[in-house]
């Protein structure tokens, strides 16, 4: 009984928590947890199946453009995410139809040069995206940043329970699991090795791309900028910096390495706090080597 | 589960402070908010942007320009790019307190501002960007007053047809919002004007490699090669062309700026005697406005960057932007529905020329300042006609 | 127009080749990608700019590679060495050198793009109808140069024998009484050196910025895919493809895909050869 009051009093805390930030601090949260659902691709992709990629951006891009294009010709915005978040996983498994083949960096880099084409894509096709010249008035206003912020942890919120439990109860976590730890042996034991990884890349896709379909239902403008391969290693970075396995280290990574920025201001509008924002990032890694999400189960137990 | 909430909570409450350290809470007369590159690969020309528009704020103060209200200037380093735009123009709209934007640099960045402009009721002036329509397109808060890029390539293409002998025309641009415009643009124009078109070529603007496209040149044998390509790039192909030892004549849309480029890349340019665009340049052809503008930022400059600046067409608009505010403030208010009227009823003499604004919101472009300028063989620049 | 276009690739090649390499070497001794090599050309081709007034150009590449080995040392201490293990940690930490590299490098030299003036650059050979400046030439005689030095040392010297051994299996090799840590700062200190020679050769051909290296980065990726990671001679024939393909890409393609063409015509290599056109060991899982 103490237990669920526990977990109700906690939802209510952060449900109100930031109502005494500013509209500002909202915002910046708001992006965090958006981008944590991008994170939440790697740490399912990386973390859990032991697949690396650096082309996750190009996924958000076309979760992002697909609602993005389909809402402002009038569809209405739930179905083009809809029809975004499916594009993306279709995307993923055409990705994964070769890259189920690769291994280590090979895959790295496969996956790099699948997010630069995209990228590339999005800004070449101009009379369906307006490439450079971008979309502005994506017609999805009329929420404000209270309730952006309510469904942002409620989405954040379920996948970290999804992705949770996957981890820890389910048979695809433990498939997914034993590809990466020893191919061979899954294989031994009767495993489609290559459906189970054409299964993560869908997957990992759809995440991504939600996470592209909410960011454009959020700020309402793109430009193909957003998600070049500068970006995929951002969400590489955050979800290293929170623990590659840790979806829960990933979301706290992605608050931090966004707001932190953002704080360091104070510093001055230069240079040094970009500086500084380096640097934390290599404290982080030469001290918790196993992220945030390391750090928090070592202070669970 | 529930200690994965507490931890969540504990993240947000850590982040906490960094909030509450970042906020100012000053107040003011008006405060006016300025979104420039102030790092990144464009800080270069948004640092001393800043300068020019704080000079403008203190005339503003000085000389009692906008009708008995003192002009306070927060300044957002939105580096050019939308994100950070998009964030900064957030945090001056809600934490900083303004009552009106400035900005972008970058047209992708003021498509973010202009959207988060519009969202929030804030009227905002398009001080720089010169993409088309971003007034229009971003709703009844924008106002554009930089010359749009499809005015500029109208008198590009009449410069063309009067001064240059051609009748066959390679033209080369970036795949940015300058470069995709001016091929569509251009492309038209000639295409009426009956010239025939013989190279087309659009390179990605991350690739600084041009031998290749320049390669191509020679081959479709054109009377005139016209490109649109910004800042470094710029540079880049004029050295690239004038190593290959391309003879044809080279004409180039307005992004590189005067005398920085000279820096780069003079000598290479004298030697091809590249005509381009300008839409302000330090000369003899200069108004009286302008040359006392030209002598107050290069002082400024000096002073607090040490370092000797030439003015480039981006600190004047910056200048021209906050004058512009002020203007209207005197005449309508800093509320906004005042203020826009008083913006949309503009007619007013400043540095770079007549500024008023169309129905679209967006600068009539017959009043604004706007040069062709050639190297000459010795690096320095003359102004054509 | 061929003669032409097989110039341009080979200059585009001679640049990707030197950084390619140096990536590869890292790459092959600590088993982790080196994503601050983007920024040791462009603070090799910096240093180069600062110093040539008072050493002259070949003093200047020598003085950006002494800097450069310096820079190497650094990066071996603080984003690869701890990570022995943990390679996609060693990745990040050396996305985040970068970060601290760009932004050290702005406050230094500014962000204002400089002109890297040598003498080579004013005189041009004509090939054909379109010349090439003499520095292009000078980048790529002396990135063969470097490159055939280097070539020597990993098949002649004891040096070379060690990072093969590393490379192939590091447990082996330090049972054997080869000091792993060594010849990774060796690895990692020669891999600056390489890209401070690229800064400082390729540097004059462009204007030079804090921001440059990236695309150089991404094409030296691609040319280890096709060349297998770790292995030196196969690099130099990837960079060597990769740079012939943009070039001819970029005239009978398209130029607005340039970067695209040469992921694009790699990802197709990967999925025929997923382990590269030259294939590098199975080192684990068995």
């Amino acid at each position: 009984m103490s237990k669920r009051v526990l977990l109700i009093a906690a939802v209510a805390v952060l449900a109100a928590l930031p109502l005494t930030f500013g509209t500002f601090w909202i915002n910046m949260v708001i992006t965090a947890l958006i981008f944590s659902l991008a994170v939440f691709s790697v740490n399912l992709l990386t973390g859990l199946t032991g697949l690396l990629s650096f082309g996750q951006a190009g996924f958000v891009g076309i979760g992002a453009y697909t609602l993005g294009v389909l809402a402002k010709q009038g569809h209405p915005p739930i179905l083009a995410g809809l029809y975004g978040v499916l594009l993306a996983m279709l995307c993923g498994f055409l990705l994964g139809l070769p890259a189920a083949r690769l291994k280590g960096h090979y895959l790295a880099i496969g996956t790099l040069g699948f997010g630069i084409l995209i990228y590339q894509l999005l800004t070449n096709s101009v009379d369906i995206t307006r490439g450079p010249m971008g979309l502005i008035g994506i017609p999805t206003g009329g929420l404000d940043k209270q309730t952006w912020y309510l469904i942002m942890l409620s989405v954040c919120l379920t996948m970290l329970a999804a992705l949770a439990y996957i981890d820890r109860y389910s048979a695809l976590g433990v498939v997914l699991k034993m590809v990466r730890h020893d191919e061979i042996a899954a294989q031994a034991s009767g495993i489609n090795i290559f459906a189970v990884k054409l299964i993560a890349f869908t997957v990992s896709a759809g995440l991504a791309g939600l996470s592209g379909a909410l960011f454009a239902a959020y700020v309402r403008f793109l430009t193909p900028d957003l998600f070049n391969e500068q970006e995929s290693f951002r969400y590489m970075m955050m979800a290293v910096v929170g623990g590659i396995g840790s979806p829960l280290g990933g979301i706290i990574a992605s608050l931090m390495l966004t707001m932190i920025p953002e704080g360091l201001r104070v510093l001055g509008e230069d240079n040094y706090r970009l500086l500084v924002y380096g640097t934390m990032v290599l404290f982080v890694l030469w001290f918790l080597p196993s992220g945030i999400g390391g750090l928090i189960e070592r202070l669970r137990k | 589960m529930k200690g994965h909430l507490a931890a969540l909570a504990g993240a947000l409450l850590l982040a906490a402070p960094s909030a509450a350290l970042a906020q100012a809470g000053s107040k003011g007369a008006v405060r006016v908010g300025v979104l420039l590159p102030l790092t990144g690969n464009t800080a270069w020309a948004g640092k001393t942007n800043r300068i020019a528009a704080a000079i403008a704020a203190e005339e503003v103060n000085a000389q009692d320009l906008a009708g008995g209200y003192k002009i306070e200037l927060v300044f957002g380093d939105s580096q050019c790019e939308p994100r950070p735009a998009h964030d900064q123009a957030q945090r001056l709209i809600s934490q900083e307190k303004v009552q009106l934007l400035i900005g972008e640099w970058c047209s992708s960045a003021s498509v973010a501002v202009a959207q988060v402009a519009n969202d929030e009721k804030m009227p905002l002036l398009v001080n720089i960007s010169t993409a088309d329509q971003i007034a229009g397109d971003a709703g009844p808060y924008a106002f554009q007053s930089s010359m749009q890029n499809r005015y500029s390539q109208q008198r590009e293409a009449a410069l063309l047809e009067k001064d240059f002998k051609f009748e066959s025309v390679a033209i080369i641009v970036e795949n940015n919002d300058f470069g995709l415009t001016f091929r569509k643009n251009m492309v038209a124009l000639m295409q009426k004007a009956g010239k025939k078109v013989v190279l087309d070529v659009t390179q990605d603007r991350n690739d600084t490699n041009w031998y290749a496209t320049i390669t191509r040149i020679p081959a479709s044998k054109p009377d005139l090669v016209i490109v649109s390509i910004s800042a470094v790039q710029a540079a880049n192909f004029v050295k690239q062309y004038a190593e290959a030892g391309i003879t044809t004549p080279l004409f180039s849309d307005y992004p590189p700026p005067p005398r920085i480029f000279e820096r780069q890349v003079g000598a290479q340019a004298g030697r091809i005697g590249l005509v381009r665009a300008a839409f302000f340049v330090k000369s003899e052809t200069n108004t009286p406005a302008q040359t006392e503008f030209v002598a107050k930022l290069e002082a400024r400059a000096q002073k607090e960057l040490n370092e000797a600046h030439d003015v480039t067409y981006w600190d004047v608009a910056s200048y021209d932007a906050v004058r512009l505010v002020a203007d209207a403030i005197k005449r309508g208010g800093p509320q906004a529905a005042g203020y826009l009227k008083a913006m949309a009823a503009t007619k007013i003499d400043l540095v770079l020329g007549h500024y008023e604004f169309d129905e679209k919101r967006g600068a009539k472009p017959e009043g604004l300042n706007f040069v062709f300028i050639r190297t000459k063989p010795d690096g320095s620049i003359e102004v054509v006609q | 127009m061929f003669g032409q276009i097989l110039v341009n690739g080979l200059v585009l090649s001679g640049g990707y080749a030197l950084v390619a390499v140096g990536l590869t070497l890292t790459f092959g001794v600590m088993r982790m990608v080196n994503f601050a090599e983007g920024q040791s050309v462009m603070i090799g081709a910096f240093v180069a700019y600062t110093t040539v007034p008072y050493v002259g150009y070949v003093g200047a590449i020598a003085a950006a590679m002494a800097v450069n080995a310096v820079l190497g040392i650094i990066l071996e201490r603080t984003a690869f060495r701890p990570f022995r293990g943990v390679e996609l940690n060693g990745l990040i930490a050396s996305m985040g050198m970068s970060i601290v590299l760009v932004n050290v490098a702005e406050l230094v030299w500014g962000t204002t793009p400089r002109p890297f003036e040598t003498i080579y650059n004013e005189t041009s050979i004509n090939f054909g109808t379109v010349g090439v400046s003499v520095q292009r030439l000078i980048c790529v005689a002396a990135s063969g140069a470097i490159l055939l030095g280097l070539w020597w040392l990993i098949q002649y010297t004891s040096l070379g024998r060690k990072f093969r051994a590393v490379s192939e299996d590091h447990e082996t090799a330090a049972a054997m009484g080869i000091d792993v840590n060594q010849v990774s700062r060796l690895a990692l200190v020669i891999g600056s050196m390489m890209a401070a020679a690229a800064g400082a050769l390729a540097g004059p051909v462009n204007m030079i910025a804090p921001d440059m290296g990236r695309t150089e980065m991404l094409n030296a990726f691609a040319a280890i895919i096709l060349g297998g990671f770790g292995n030196v001679n196969g690099t130099i024939l990837g960079a060597l493809l990769i740079g012939m393909i943009q070039s001819l890409g970029a005239v009978y393609v398209s130029n607005a895909y340039s970067t695209s063409i040469a992921f694009g015509l790699l990802v197709l290599t990967l999925i025929f050869f997923p382990r590269g056109l030259v294939p590098e060991r199975v080192d684990e899982n068995v």
